[in-house]
């Protein structure tokens, strides 16, 4: 590093630190990679040890595009507190953020392809803290999000009208919500208060208690129609049958909480994340028994905390983490 | 120990900018924020000793020290639960959890808040204990607990709203207990839009609320638009503030958050019967402030001391009555007067101007009052002026042990009192011998709980100084107790005399004089031990009253009283609260006994009698205590045992080792 000419008095080092505002703000930490089916990838990132704990998404037409220039300052939208989550919504030139600070946020890109310029359509700030998670019931109409104060909003987003308010849905923060497969008003949400618990935004109270965990829950999702898998603080993966339910298979189990899982597309196949480096891929068969078929902890330095299957080739998966990298892993089964 | 006033702070889900935050809210009137100490999804592997370099939050230089000491509660990461079944997760998180604490303390943050989720706070109370331990300046911890339990899964669960686990109210006596009823450890309210009954609200006011969290949520909208609080809620605010919680708004912004400090500084001064009690005024400072009771008869009090009970505007009143009235009783049917004339023997002073033969030459009698502990002489003065006003030819004895005291009496016989019959023996009532004797001896010896100031040994020691059938006012006094919750007064009498372990003990065999606020009656209050003046001797085996060398009966002034009260709500009970009423003459009374506390009358409070073990006590189960009064040649003490169920507590105050008025 070149010599400033700027000679601060050292006695003064903590106030000209309190005073400066220039310094660079990386934000760094990669939070969730979403890849849209025609030609979007969707990076939310935050910064969650610096002097700001501000956020952002940047949108690329590609992954390669993702990856090369991920490192780049410029952001293709500036948040003002992190971001835990978000999706496309319809088209790859729209989509929906979740912040830390209880705002839902819809942001669209101008139709000028030379010069794409994301703009805030809306935003409404009426989670009483952090939004964690967000799925689609309708696309391009209905969404359901839940937050830190364990309250679940089901969102028209025409409007961005609040359409069914959950108040104390959970007594803790909700880590996960999962619309099932198939339908626009059911899904699953889970929770630090450890339940697992089934909705229908028809009813305004729970349509059934699914799980009582025996720790916080971190991540689900829908495997099929009838078989929700999650994830929880202690690091076991479990799943559970909604046809019976309040009975739960633990299926493996992780040295540390399971952030996030995710379900391929076509294949039993669930891709994981802990809190850790590590991705791991399991098979799930009709029996829910689970097989380890991949397993990787060197590619990233930091928590891997954005999981994506590749739309095109089904044995591919990128993974976005903490030390700002997005990686590719390629992986083979019959 | 200040004026009370609103103090509201902010709190924030996420803090981007903690600057910006920070001056956002001291802009709009709030004195502190609520913050996040590390980020709230920074998920981290706490590794001790792992060297790994990499902060896991922002730098401490972004504040000034002062801020960070005085403006900032530092909130710990929501989602740790060092309690879990699962080890894995204990384990990680109490890791995260001491990594925290030690950030705040190295912060000097005043206050850390963390949150309370079920009665299993084991791990959480040992953590907390040994941040104490290992703390030389350490935070206040602050535990919030939701007011209501709004989880959808137990109200919909039938069978288990009932249970009292399910109750944050329970959450939060456990881990205080736990943790001793440690004085450093608070609790936070965090309000819904649906309120508790009032009897569990009332149950929360004898815990240590420091503050009751407002969401956002529960505001509605008035018709100008402004957020407003329905009334039960605004009552609520009061009733805490009142107690000295602190106000912390949360929640989505869904005004200008300025208009919600605005509102809760306009309810406080908007509230009603605002310091329409003398008593409020007056024992401002003094809430929950533990006093050693004073022993009036074992060491003589200062002037200050004297200063300050004279001042009640109450008291001297209702003995004006009742000396009136007495004088009235007498005028009417005279005490049949053996010895006539005497001539009065060692006394100081006597106003000179008085001519002798008034005593035989007018129709009206005079009548003898004696004031027994006159003091700086207000019951002097009422005596006089009760006699102007029935018209009453009266001769005043003022006996006074105090040297000091006497002093100040001579004076006023000379100078204020001339040309009244008012005479001032130096001396203890108890030993002196007077003729001629009285037919009114008025006294005031009672102490918080009564009797415990010796009233009754002095005013029989005294009885040979009335006329047979004279008049004694008082002419009786109950002592009275409630059971009580308070962890407050508890643990400030655990260390209101802080020294060894012995010494702990020794407190809580102690009565304690205290302006009680922050506690809870967990019964109603009930009769312990009556006196009545003048005393019958006891009877022998012959039924014969007894009676002493001087010819005085002999009374017995021992106790025992078993009280027992049904426990009509889940609590922890920490002693009692001890009062008294009395009766001066005929109807006229002076009472602190709660529900009969006469209006204004300022010079006392009530008493805290501790219980050295807390006691949980379950809705349905009865309290049974017993209460000695014990005596010996030189000292008279009380003994304490309580029970609940089968449990027991030990003996208090054993053979009077711990406290004891000496005679």
């Amino acid at each position: 590093m070149e010599n400033s000419n700027k000679i601060i008095p050292p006695h003064l080092n903590a106030e000209i630190y309190r005073s400066d505002t220039s310094s660079a703000n990386t934000i760094s930490y990669l939070d969730y990679l979403y890849l849209h089916p025609k030609d979007g990838v969707l990076i939310g990132c935050s910064e969650l040890t610096g002097r700001y704990w501000n956020g952002g998404a940047n949108i690329y037409k590609s992954l390669d595009e993702s990856q090369k220039k991920h490192n780049e300052a410029k952001m293709t939208i500036n948040l003002a507190s992190g971001t835990a989550d978000g999706c496309f919504i319809g088209n790859a030139s729209k989509v929906l953020l979740c912040e830390d600070n209880g705002t839902v946020s819809v942001w669209s890109a101008s139709k000028d392809e030379a010069w794409k310029q994301w703009t805030e359509d809306v935003s409404v700030a009426e989670h009483d803290d952090a939004v964690l998670t967000v799925d689609c019931l309708q696309s391009e109409k209905e969404y359901v999000t839940a937050g830190a104060d364990g309250n679940i909003k089901v969102w028209d987003i025409h409007e961005m009208l609040c359409i069914r308010n959950y108040l104390t849905a959970h007594s803790l923060a909700v880590y996960g919500v999962s619309v099932k497969p198939n339908s626009t008003t059911t899904f699953a949400t889970g929770s630090t208060d450890e339940y697992i618990t089934l909705w229908d935004d028809n009813i305004s109270n729970p349509a059934l208690n699914l799980a009582k965990n025996n720790c916080g829950i971190r991540c689900l999702q829908w495997l099929d129609e009838n078989r929700i898998i999650f994830g929880d603080e202690g690091g076991v993966l479990s799943l559970i049958d909604i046809r019976i339910p309040e009975d739960f298979t633990k299926l493996t189990e992780f040295p540390a909480a399971i952030h996030k899982i995710k379900v391929h597309p076509e294949e039993n196949k669930v891709a994981i994340c802990c809190d850790n480096k590590i991705v791991t891929v399991c098979e799930v068969n009709a029996c829910n028994e689970v097989k380890g078929i991949y397993h990787d902890r060197h590619m990233h330095n930091n928590y891997v905390r954005g999981l994506a299957w590749d739309l095109a080739d089904s044995k591919t998966l990128h993974t976005s983490g903490w030390d700002g990298e997005i990686k590719t892993h390629h992986m083979v089964w019959d | 120990m200040s004026q009370p006033d609103i103090s509201c702070g902010l709190e924030f889900s996420i803090t981007s900018d903690l600057q910006a935050c920070l001056t956002q809210a001291l802009h709009s009137n709030f004195s502190f924020i609520v913050a996040p100490i590390v980020h709230p999804r920074f998920r981290r592997q706490h590794v001790l000793n792992s060297g790994k370099v990499g902060g896991f939050t922002r730098s401490d230089m972004i504040l000034s020290p002062q801020d960070w000491t005085s403006r900032l509660v530092g909130k710990v990461s929501p989602y740790l639960n060092v309690d879990s079944e699962v080890s894995l997760v204990r384990q990680r998180h109490e890791d995260c959890l001491n990594e925290e604490l030690s950030y705040c303390r190295g912060l000097g943050l005043p206050a850390i808040m963390l949150s309370l989720t079920s009665q299993k706070t084991n791990n959480l109370a040992r953590i907390i204990q040994s941040y104490y331990e290992n703390c030389h300046h350490p935070s206040l911890i602050w535990a919030r607990v939701p007011l209501l339990n709004t989880n959808l899964r137990t109200v919909a669960n039938d069978e288990d709203s009932e249970l009292s686990s399910n109750e944050p109210w329970f959450w939060w006596s456990k881990f205080h207990e736990r943790l001793d009823y440690d004085k450093r450890v608070g609790v936070i309210l965090e309000l819904s839009a649906d309120l508790p009954s009032q009897k569990m609200l009332k149950r929360w006011l004898g815990e240590p609320v420091k503050a009751i969290v407002v969401p956002t949520s529960i505001f509605h909208n008035n018709k100008k638009g402004y957020p407003v609080l329905s009334r039960a809620h605004q009552e609520l605010v009061v009733r805490m503030v009142e107690h000295e919680a602190q106000v912390i708004v949360s929640g989505a912004r869904r005004h200008n958050i300025e208009y919600y400090v605005q509102y809760l500084y306009r309810i406080w001064k908007r509230r009603p019967n605002q310091a329409d009690d003398p008593m409020l005024s007056y024992a401002r400072g003094w809430e929950d402030y533990l006093q050693i009771p004073l022993q009036p008869l074992a060491d003589n009090l200062d002037t200050h001391t004297y200063n300050v009970f004279e001042k009640d505007p109450i008291k001297y009143d209702q003995y004006q009555k009742a000396i009136a009235k007495a004088l009235l009783a007498l005028q009417k049917n005279p005490i049949l007067n053996l010895e006539q004339k005497t001539v009065i023997g060692n006394c100081i002073l006597k106003n000179e101007q008085i001519d002798q033969s008034d005593c035989n030459s007018d129709d009206k009698s005079t009548i003898t009052v004696m004031v027994l502990g006159a003091g700086r002489g207000p019951l002097v003065r009422a005596t006089l002026n009760a006699a102007d006003i029935t018209n009453s030819k009266v001769k005043i004895i003022a006996v006074e042990k105090n040297p000091c005291a006497v002093v100040v009496l001579a004076a006023q016989v000379r100078e204020v009192w001339r040309g009244r019959d008012v005479v001032v023996i130096p001396g203890d009532m108890r030993h002196i011998n007077l003729t001629p004797k009285a037919d009114i001896i008025v006294s005031e010896l009672l102490g918080s709980w009564g009797d415990n100031e010796l009233s009754p040994e002095c005013l029989d020691g005294a009885a040979g100084l009335l006329k047979p059938g004279g008049i004694s006012i008082p002419c009786a006094y109950t002592s009275h107790v409630a059971p009580i919750s308070s962890p407050r007064l508890w643990a400030a009498a655990k260390v209101a005399v802080s020294g060894t372990s012995v010494q702990k003990d020794k407190n809580l065999e102690t009565l304690w004089v205290v302006y009680m606020q922050n506690k809870h009656d967990i019964a109603d209050t009930k009769l312990v031990f009556s006196f009545e003046h003048p005393a019958r001797g006891q009877k022998d085996h012959e039924g014969q009253e007894m009676t002493d060398y001087r010819g005085l009966p002999l009374t017995d002034n021992r106790r025992t009283a078993t009280v027992s009260w049904t426990v009509e709500q889940d609590n922890v009970m920490h002693g009692f609260g001890g009062y008294f009423d009395c009766k001066l003459y005929e109807d006229e009374m002076i009472s602190i006994v709660p529900s009969t506390h006469s209006p204004g009358m300022i010079s006392w409070f009530p008493v805290f009698i501790p219980i050295k073990t807390p006691l949980r006590v379950h809705k349905g189960e009865t309290i049974t205590a017993t209460f000695w009064r014990c005596i010996d040649t030189r000292r008279v003490w009380y003994e304490w045992i309580v029970e609940v169920g089968n449990r027991v507590t030990p003996l208090h105050n054993c053979n009077g080792r711990s406290s004891e008025m000496l005679l």
